[in-house]
Order: structure tokens, then C-alpha cells, then sequence
């Protein structure tokens, strides 16, 4: 595997940009994915968003300045384009923003690719009710693992704000869990 | 707040195992990376077809459009539909009753009548006189087979109009047809 920093300079060389880019896919494919499904639900829909995120890590890798890790630059590029996918989809079925995640989960126990058990059906169900910054932090934080510096990085909100919204988030889905299961 | 939080974390990787619950299809991921590399070349083709226009083309083609229909446009009279619809009322109706007439006389009369017989003696004549040197002598012969014509009933080629004159007034039967006529 080739360290970021030469990955970066291969990249940005289009004499070894192609090769570079093919292992930049091996290399984070499913990471993104992860992220991006979480947000947009359904498969198919991930792997559309996920294949326009790469396209666009091509086609911009030459103004990536380098101030923040690879990663977080794409991972940032896949959260945008993740949430315009998400609030086009709203646009057209003409449902308010806060309201798709709902109507997306809502399909999920009768999707092929959801094998959770009615705890975690009802465990997205929670996630949907939250406003979208928060659904955000709570997946990046609780099911990605990042640190607060790396969301805020991504987000574009300060560590503090983060920790805020991730607390309320943790509350609300705790007590949402408990209402449905008791 | 701190405490608070841990204790709602453990609830959470209690109940739920810290698992979203997605899955994906088999060897998806083995094969998301050819589909990134067909798209990724696919936004690499070329988009011009590389035909142009001149300059200002599009710019000018109004007013080249309109500039063009406009000596038509002078031309055409407006004239209101009412109108047109009116004119043609008398013709329709007069173009129903020909046709009713003529849908009568050829279809409803029940006796089949020879047009000929329509004819009258002094249209014959008449037509002989005019078509004199259309008429054989074998023409009378054929027509009226049971008649015998006398030699000097036949119309010789070349008759004076003395002789012809004398001719019809000693025939009883023309004279009283040429009084009448």
C-alpha cells in the first residue's frame, strides 16, 4: 500500500494518474461506502453516489491543497454529495428535507440489503428523526469511529459544536429505543 | 454530561451492537472498482461532435426568421370562418338537389328505358341531314333489313339541292313532317 503522500503525488502526475487512481479506489472504496450508505439508505443509490464521489476526486485531485488528510478531503466529498443526492430526492417526491431519511427508512424492512434485526431497524428509524447535521455526526462518530477534529474537519464545524449535537443525538435515539421496545 | 453520555453509549452497544444493519451484494466491492474506472473514462470522452457555427449565428437567426415570413405575413387576409361557412350554404344546397335528382333518375326509376327512344323523328332527320356523308347506303340496309329499298331511295354521292327539293316535296310523308317543322 502506498503512503498517502506518494499516492498524492502520483495523482496529480498524468503520467501515473490512472494507476494511482486505482489503487485510491482499492484503497478506501469501501469506507466511503460505509459513509455514503448510511446516509442515503438504499444500495443502489449508494453506489451511485459512491461512483460520482470518485469521479469527482479525479477530476478535482489537482486543487486538493493538501491541508487536511486524503481521506477526510474525500470523505468530505462523499458527505456533500451524499446530502445533494439526498435533498434532490426530496425535491422531486416534494417532501420536506427533514422528512426523506424517514421515508427512505421506512422501506428498509423489506429491502434485500438490510439484514438488521428489529432493534436495528428501529435504530435507523431513531437516527431519521434527527435533524441532518445531527445524523451526521452520530453515524461519523458512533458507527465510523472519527474523531471530533476529523468531523470537524469534514463538517466544517467547530469540535465543540460537535460535541453537543452528539450528545442530544445519543439522547434522543436512546430514548426513542426505549419508547419502541417497552 | 460526560458520565450521562457514557452510560447512554452502553445502553446503545447493548441493544444494538453497534451495527447499522446494511448489507451489500456478493463481490460488490470486487466489482464497484470496474464500474468507477468505465465511468470515470466514459466522463473522459469527448463531448464536441466539433461542428460549429459562424459567428453570431444564433444571435441573428430571429430576426433572419422573422424577416423571412414577414412579406407572407402581409398577404394573408383573415377572413372570419363565419363567413366562409356562409358562402358556401347555396352551393351545398344546390349541389344536394342535383345530386338527389340525379340519384332519382339513375337509381329509383323502376322501368329501364332505351335513350334512343327518347329520340325524335325530326332528331333523326335533323341528324341525317347534318351527317349526311357519314351515312352508307349498306347503313340503311343493315338498320332496316326488312324494308326494300327502292334504287332511287338511296342517297347517291353527289345530290343537287334542286333534286333533293323536288325529292322530299313528292314524299307525302316528309312534306307533312317539313309543314310542321
Amino acid at each position: 500500500m502506498t503512503d498517502e503522500i506518494t499516492l498524492i503525488e502520483q495523482l496529480k502526475n498524468v503520467q501515473t494518474k490512472e494507476v494511482a487512481f486505482r489503487e485510491l479506489i482499492s484503497q478506501y472504496k469501501e469506507r466511503l461506502y460505509w459513509h455514503i450508505r448510511k446516509i442515503v439508505i438504499s444500495h443502489d443509490d449508494a453506489d451511485d453516489v459512491l461512483q460520482n464521489t470518485f469521479i469527482k476526486v479525479f477530476k478535482n485531485i489537482e486543487k486538493f491543497k493538501e491541508d487536511s488528510k486524503l481521506y477526510s478531503w474525500m470523505y468530505k466529498i462523499a458527505t456533500n454529495e451524499s446530502i445533494t443526492f439526498i435533498n434532490k430526492r426530496a425535491k422531486e417526491r416534494n417532501i420536506d428535507i427533514a422528512n426523506i431519511r424517514t421515508e427512505l427508512v421506512s422501506n428498509l424492512q423489506s429491502d434485500v440489503y438490510f439484514s438488521g434485526d428489529d432493534i436495528q431497524l428501529i435504530l435507523q428509524k431513531a437516527i431519521a428523526t434527527l435533524p441532518q447535521k445531527q445524523q451526521l455526526v452520530f453515524n461519523m462518530k458512533y458507527f465510523d469511529g472519527l474523531k471530533y477534529n476529523e468531523i470537524s474537519e469534514i463538517l466544517e464545524t467547530s469540535a465543540g459544536a460537535l460535541k453537543a449535537s452528539y450528545f442530544h443525538a445519543v439522547k434522543k435515539i436512546e430514548y426513542y429505543i426505549k419508547t419502541q421496545t417497552n | 454530561m460526560k458520565n450521562e453520555l457514557q452510560n447512554s453509549m452502553e445502553y446503545l452497544n447493548k441493544k444494538t451492537g453497534r451495527k447499522p444493519g446494511f448489507s451489500v451484494p456478493e463481490n460488490y466491492f470486487e466489482i464497484v472498482e470496474e464500474s468507477i474506472k468505465n465511468k470515470q473514462k466514459e466522463k473522459n470522452f469527448v463531448k464536441t461532435n466539433g461542428f460549429e457555427v459562424p459567428d453570431s449565428y444564433f444571435k441573428n437567426l430571429e430576426e433572419t426568421i422573422i424577416a423571412s415570413v414577414s412579406p407572407l405575413k402581409k398577404d394573408i387576409k383573415v377572413i372570419p370562418l363565419k363567413q366562409k361557412v356562409l358562402k358556401f350554404i347555396p352551393v351545398i344546397a344546390a349541389a344536394s338537389i342535383v345530386l338527389f335528382l340525379g340519384l332519382n333518375s339513375f337509381f329509383f326509376k323502376k322501368t329501364e328505358e332505351n335513350p334512343f327512344d327518347k329520340l325524335t323523328d325530326i332528331e333523326v332527320e335533323n341528324w341525317i341531314v347534318n351527317n349526311i356523308n357519314l351515312i352508307d347506303d349498306n347503313d340503311f340496309e343493315t338498320t332496316y333489313a326488312d324494308i326494300e329499298f327502292e334504287e332511287d331511295l338511296a342517297i347517291p354521292s353527289s345530290v343537287s339541292n334542286d333534286e333533293l327539293e323536288n325529292y322530299l316535296i313528292n314524299r307525302e310523308e316528309i312534306s307533312l313532317i317539313l309543314e310542321n317543322y
